[in-house]
């Protein structure tokens, strides 16, 4: 075996899938009473990836280089969001 | 670890790079994806009243069972990935067909959601939807529905041709890396789906 790492358990796995319908219920249910384009089921979007990323994807488990790569992606993108912005806001 | 049990010499694996090559191609996917959505935003940013009466139109019932659906199969993948660590193979297999069914029945519902469209007269190219201001975002709809649907298919292939290996016990407890592989893929296609969502179905 190359030390199998077997974290998390399948009980942490039903907690975050229940955590994801629960964010799932709330995005859909906020909308019904909040004015058009609000941003709270994006955030709850946000909230939604990192779960997934961190614990079905095991990010949360795996050594830091893996947290690393995913900072300089996520750094890429804000850069393209960021010259967009800087565009679309300023013409 | 280059020696087994009995002093032999085993063919070293990286697993740790083998999983990190799949997440730099997942970073690929995710500025693919990012790349129009900030598209969407933008126009969303210059017409929110169009972007809101658009997405009124979508059917927010098939969009939140296509989201259950996903997030179901995401759980499934992580367990099947759980068992086959835990040598328990037929039980992954289980899991594994179960998230390759879930998919396929995303995929339905996409299909019958996307022929009520067309069948009103929103589609790519059509002639009455060209004269609505709904134009660029139904343009965008099936861009990128379309896009993370060719995802769906091609995780539910990966996922059924890991499920071949581990029948041939080429996917095993101690060689478990295409499983994992498969399974990142798997839910990167999901987080796609949990941007997707909201921004279309609840703008």
């Amino acid at each position: 075996m190359q030390g199998t790492n077997l974290r998390p358990g399948f009980h942490a796995y039903v907690l975050v899938w229940i955590a994801l319908l629960g964010l799932t219920g709330l995005s859909v249910y906020s909308t019904a009473y909040m004015q058009q384009g609000a941003s709270l089921p994006l955030i709850i979007a946000f909230a939604k990836s990192y779960l997934v990323a961190f614990f079905f994807m095991h990010l949360w488990y795996e050594k830091a280089i893996f947290k690393i790569f995913l900072l300089i992606a996520l750094a890429a993108v804000a850069v393209l969001w960021a010259m967009i912005l800087s565009d679309i806001l300023y013409r | 670890m280059n020696t087994g049990e009995g002093g032999l010499e085993k063919t070293r694996k990286d697993y740790a790079g083998a999983k990190l090559g799949m997440w730099v191609f997942l970073f690929t996917e995710m500025m693919l994806f990012a790349a129009p959505l900030f598209l969407f935003l933008s126009y969303r940013y210059f017409y929110p009243t169009h972007f809101h009466r658009a997405s009124r139109e979508l059917d927010i019932y098939l969009g939140s069972a296509n989201t259950l659906i996903l997030l179901t199969s995401s759980l499934f993948m992580a367990m099947g990935v759980g068992a086959m660590k835990r040598a328990k193979e037929r039980l992954s297999l289980f899991f594994l067909y179960l998230t390759a069914a879930s998919g396929a029945a995303f995929l339905i519902i996409k299909a019958v959601e996307w022929s009520a469209k067309i069948q009103n007269n929103i589609y790519p190219g059509s002639m009455a939807l060209a004269q609505r201001e709904e134009a660029v975002f139904f343009g965008l709809y099936y861009f990128l529905t379309g896009m993370h649907a060719l995802h769906v298919f091609a995780g539910v292939i990966a996922i059924l041709s890991v499920c071949a290996l581990a029948v041939r016990k080429k996917v095993q407890a101690d060689e478990h890396v295409k499983l994992e592989n498969a399974g990142l893929y798997w839910h990167l296609v999901d987080i796609v789906w949990i941007f997707l969502f909201p921004l279309f179905y609840l703008a």
